[in-house]
C-alpha cells in the first residue's frame, strides 16, 4: 500500500479521470445503482426518514459539543470492561502503539476489516516496517490490497475495477486458473483470507460508534470479516478518531436506522456487532485483550474551528458521494487521500494541510445535494464555502507586500464595481444610460484593457451587442412589419 | 454439502456425545459472577493522565461541567399481535436470503435439522450449549444420526505436546464444521433480524465459521423494532454497569457486493441461514 497524498495534483489526476472509459463506465453504473438503492430505502422508511435525520443530527450535536465528557466516560468504561485504552496524538504515535503491542507478543501476522482510520494513519504500511503482515479482509479491500491500489469509494473500495481486471488480478497474485465468475473469484478469496484468519494473532477494525454509557463499540458490515476479525486472533486492536462517541445505546436506534439505508440501501446490514468489553472467563469466546486506540490526527483542531465543527457529525454512509455531480464524473482517486466525494473535499484539506490540498474545497458545485442525502444533515456547501474563504485569505496572507497592495486595489476596485452595478440596476432609465456608457467603454478600451484583465484572468467579459434586445425590439415592431417577417424566414 | 477445507488441520477432535447439563436460563446468567472471572483481568489504567480531554475541553471552550443530559427518545409502542410480528419477520429475513420455518414444535425442530444436514451432505455439525437448553440432548441425537458434533469449547484440552490451547483448538476444529446450530435470544421483526447475546452460550463462532447457519427462535421472543429491542438491553435483564460482552445482529447470510457491485452470497461467513420459530 502506497497512500501517500496527491491532493496537490487535483487537476491532473481528475483530468486523467475523466478520459478514462471504463472508469467512467463504471462510476455511471455505481453511483446510479447506489443512489437507487438508497432512494427505495429512505423512502420505506416515509416521513420519519426526516425525523430520524433530526434527531441523529441533535444526538451528534450534542456529543461533540460535550465530547470531552462522553470520551472520557466511554474510556473509562471501557478499562472498567478490562479493556485498554490508548490515547494517540497522531498517526505515528497510534502506529508505534500498535506495532509495539505486535511485537511484544510475538505477532507476526494481523488481518484487518476495512476501516477509514487505519488508512488514515497508513497502518498496514508501519507494520510492515515492524515486520507484520497486515491482511485486508473486505473482499473489496483485499482485491484493493492485492493491486497495491488506494480504496476509491468509503464504503465500494473496487468498483473501479471491472470483475476481468479482478480475474487478471487473483490469476497472477494467487497462482490460480484465471475466472471472470464473480461467484468463483468471491469463494476463492474466502479460501484464503479463511487461512489468514486462523493464523493471525491480531486483529484491527474500525468503530463505527463507540457508546460512551455502556462501552460498546458497534462495528457494522455485510460481509462477516468483521465477526471474525473480532473473535477469531487472540489481540484485538479498534481504532476510532475522537469523533465517534455517543451517549447511549439507545441512540443506536436512531443511527442504526439510517446508516445502512444511506450506505447501501439495505434496512439493516447482513452483521452488526456491539462489543463490550473483553471476555471475563476461560469459557468465553472471543480475544484475551481488547485495545482501543482513540486518535486526535488533526480532530480538535477541527473542533476548535466553530465555522467548520460540523464536520465531525460524519458517519462514513457515503450517500454524499454517489450523489455528488463531480465525484460521479471524476470518481474517488482524483481527490488525491482516502476521503472522496463531497466529504472528502471538506475534511483533507483539514487533516492534511489547507495549503496542500487548497483546490479540492473548490470541487463543487455547490449544489447543494449532499446536504439533501446526508443522514446527519451536515451543512457541507456552506462548510466548503467557508473553506474556500479561508483558503483565499490564507493565500492572500502568503503573497509579498507589493503583490498584496495591488491585491489591496483590485479588491476595492471590485467593491466599486459592484456597487457602480447596483446604482445602474435601480432604474430602468440608469440601466439603459450605464448600457450604452459601458458599451462606449468597451469599445473604446477594448477587452484586454489594463481595468479589466485582473477579472478577464479567469473569467469571460463578452463584448457587448451593438443594441440592446430591447432597441432591437423596438426598431423592428416599429418599423414595417412585412420586413421583419421576411427575416424571420 | 460443498465443503471448504483449510488445509492442516487435521482435526483430532475429542469426541464426545454425552449431554452437557442444560445451561440455566442464559438470560440471567448473562452476568458472570465476579468469581469466575479471569485473574488476569488488567486493572483500569489509571496512572496515565489525558491531555487529550483537557485538549478538547479546551477547543470547545467549555468548562467540565456534566452537560445537560439529552431527551429520552421516545419508546415506540407496537400494537402487533405475535402472529404478525412473525410473518413480518419471516417476510422480512426472506428478501434478504434467509429462510424461515415458522412454528415448529421442539420435537420435530430436531428430526428437521437432522434432514437438512442430510440432505446436505453435511458431516460434522457444531451445536451451542443454548440449543441443548431448548432442545434436551440434541447433541446426543445429532451424534446417534451418524453426524460428527463437535464439542463445546469448555471440553477441549490443553495439548502438552503441541501447545495448543483449548481456544485454539476450539477454533480449529470449528473451521472444518459443515453447520452450526444455535440459539437467539430475540428477534427483529420489522429488518428480520436474529439477535445473539453472548453469555452463557457460545455460539459467536458457531453461527460464524461454518457454511450453514441453523438457528432456533422462540416465537415470543421476536421484538417489533430495534428500538424496542434496545429498551430491553438496558431496561431489561442487562444491566448498563456490565453489558453482554457481544450482542451480534444477524440479518441473513454473509454477503459482498464488492465486485461490480454484483451481490455475492457467503463471502466471509455462511452461505445459508435457516432459522426454526418454535412454538411453545
Ligand atoms: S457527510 Fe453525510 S452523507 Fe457524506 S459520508 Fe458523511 S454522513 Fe454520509
Amino acid at each position: 500500500m502506497q497512500d501517500e497524498i496527491h491532493t496537490e495534483t487535483f487537476v491532473e489526476n481528475y483530468r486523467s479521470a475523466l478520459s478514462n472509459a471504463q472508469l467512467q463506465k463504471a462510476l455511471a453504473i455505481a453511483t446510479t445503482k447506489f443512489t437507487l438503492g438508497r432512494g427505495m430505502a429512505v423512502a420505506s422508511v416515509g416521513d420519519e426518514w426526516n425525523l430520524l435525520r433530526e434527531r441523529a443530527r441533535e444526538i451528534k450535536e450534542h456529543s461533540i459539543a460535550n465530547l470531552d465528557h462522553y470520551l472520557g466516560k466511554f474510556a473509562a468504561k471501557i478499562e472498567e470492561l478490562g479493556g485498554r485504552v490508548y490515547w494517540a496524538r497522531d498517526a505515528r504515535d497510534a502506529n508505534a502503539y500498535i506495532t509495539g503491542l505486535a511485537r511484544d507478543r510475538g505477532i507476526s501476522l494481523a488481518v484487518k476489516s476495512k476501516s477509514m482510520m487505519t488508512e488514515e494513519i497508513e497502518l498496514n504500511h508501519a507494520l510492515a516496517l515492524a515486520g507484520v503482515e497486515a491482511v485486508e479482509t473486505d473482499l473489496g479491500e483485499y482485491i484493493v490490497q492485492l493491486a497495491g491500489e488506494r480504496p476509491s469509494h468509503i464504503i465500494a473500495p473496487a468498483i473501479h475495477k471491472t470483475r476481468g481486471d479482478v480475474a487478471d488480478l487473483f490469476s497472477e497474485k494467487l497462482h490460480v486458473e484465471r475466472t471472470e465468475e464473480i461467484e468463483r473469484m468471491t469463494a476463492l478469496a474466502r479460501r484464503v483470507l479463511r487461512q489468514k484468519f486462523a493464523t493471525a494473532g491480531l486483529g484491527v477494525t474500525g468503530a463505527n460508534f463507540a457508546v460512551a454509557e455502556t462501552g460498546t463499540i458497534v462495528l457494522v458490515e455485510n460481509e462477516g470479516n468483521i465477526r471474525l476479525t473480532t473473535s477469531l486472533p487472540r489481540v484485538h486492536v479498534a481504532l476510532m478518531g475522537i469523533e465517534k462517541v455517543i451517549p447511549r445505546l439507545e441512540d443506536l436506534a436512531v443511527f442504526l436506522r439510517l446508516l445502512p439505508r444511506s450506505a447501501s440501501g439495505q434496512k439493516m446490514s447482513s452483521y452488526v456487532s456491539f462489543i463490550s468489553g473483553v471476555k471475563t472467563s476461560p469459557i468465553d469466546e472471543g480475544p484475551e485483550e481488547l485495545h482501543v486506540v482513540i486518535l486526535d490526527n488533526g480532530r480538535v483542531d477541527i473542533l476548535a474551528n466553530e465555522h467548520l465543527r460540523e464536520s465531525l457529525y460524519c458517519i462514513r454512509c457515503g450517500a454524499c458521494l454517489n450523489t455528488c455531480p463531480v465525484y460521479q464524473k471524476i470518481g474517488g482517486h482524483a481527490y488525491g487521500w482516502i476521503y472522496p466525494g463531497p466529504i472528502g473535499a471538506l475534511l483533507t484539506p483539514q487533516l492534511v494541510g489547507r495549503e496542500r490540498a487548497e483546490n479540492l474545497p473548490f470541487a463543487s458545485s455547490l449544489c447543494g445535494a449532499c446536504r439533501e442525502v446526508c443522514p446527519i444533515k451536515i451543512n457541507i456547501p456552506d462548510m466548503l464555502l467557508h473553506l474556500r474563504h479561508e483558503i483565499k485569505e490564507d493565500a492572500a496572507a502568503r503573497v509579498p507586500a507589493p503583490a498584496r497592495a495591488s491585491n489591496r486595489l483590485g479588491r476595492r476596485l471590485e467593491a466599486l464595481g459592484v456597487k457602480a452595478w447596483r446604482a445602474a440596476m435601480k432604474t430602468r432609465r440608469r440601466y439603459e444610460r450605464s448600457a450604452r456608457m459601458a458599451r462606449l467603454a468597451q469599445s473604446a478600451l477594448g477587452n484586454e484593457s489594463m481595468l479589466f484583465n485582473r477579472w478577464t484572468a479567469t473569467r469571460d467579459l463578452p463584448p457587448m451587442a451593438p443594441r440592446s434586445f430591447r432597441e432591437e425590439w423596438e426598431s423592428r415592431m416599429l418599423g414595417t412589419n412585412n420586413s421583419k417577417d421576411k427575416e424571420v424566414k | 454439502m460443498a465443503t471448504e477445507k483449510v488445509e492442516n488441520t487435521d482435526a483430532k477432535v475429542s469426541r464426545s456425545s454425552s449431554a452437557v447439563p442444560p445451561a440455566s436460563d442464559h438470560l440471567n446468567s448473562a452476568l458472570i459472577p465476579d468469581t469466575l472471572r479471569l485473574e488476569s483481568t488488567p486493572a483500569p489504567d489509571t496512572r496515565r493522565p489525558t491531555p487529550m480531554l483537557s485538549r478538547i475541553r479546551a477547543a470547545l471552550g467549555r468548562g467540565d461541567h456534566e452537560p445537560n443530559p439529552l431527551e429520552r427518545l421516545p419508546r415506540t409502542y407496537s400494537e402487533a399481535s405475535i402472529d404478525d410480528r412473525i410473518s413480518l419477520f419471516t417476510a422480512e429475513l426472506c428478501k434478504v436470503g434467509g429462510n424461515v420455518e415458522p412454528l415448529v414444535d421442539r420435537r420435530s425442530a430436531t428430526t428437521q435439522i437432522a434432514e437438512m444436514l442430510k440432505a446436505r451432505a453435511a458431516t460434522a455439525v457444531a451445536v451451542s450449549n443454548g440449543v441443548e437448553s431448548l432442545l434436551p440432548n440434541a447433541r446426543e441425537y445429532f451424534a446417534g444420526q451418524g453426524f460428527q458434533v463437535t464439542p463445546s469449547l469448555s471440553e477441549f484440552q490443553f495439548d502438552s505436546s503441541s501447545g495448543e490451547t483449548p481456544a485454539e483448538a476450539y477454533k480449529r476444529t470449528l473451521i472444518n464444521v459443515d453447520a452450526g446450530v444455535t440459539t437467539a435470544d430475540y428477534a427483529i421483526a420489522d429488518t428480520g433480524t436474529l439477535v445473539l447475546v453472548s453469555g452463557s452460550e457460545q455460539h459467536r463462532l458457531i453461527s460464524l465459521v461454518p457454511p450453514l447457519h441453523i438457528c432456533l427462535l422462540k416465537q415470543d421472543s421476536i421484538l417489533p423494532n430495534l428500538a424496542e429491542l434496545i429498551y430491553r438491553v438496558n431496561d431489561g435483564p442487562y444491566s448498563k454497569t456490565r453489558p453482554p460482552l457481544v450482542m451480534t445482529f444477524i440479518t441473513g447470510p454473509s454477503r459482498t457486493a464488492d465486485i461490480e457491485l454484483t451481490l455475492t452470497i457467503g463471502v466471509h461467513g455462511p452461505r445459508e441461514l435457516q432459522v426454526f420459530i418454535c412454538s411453545q
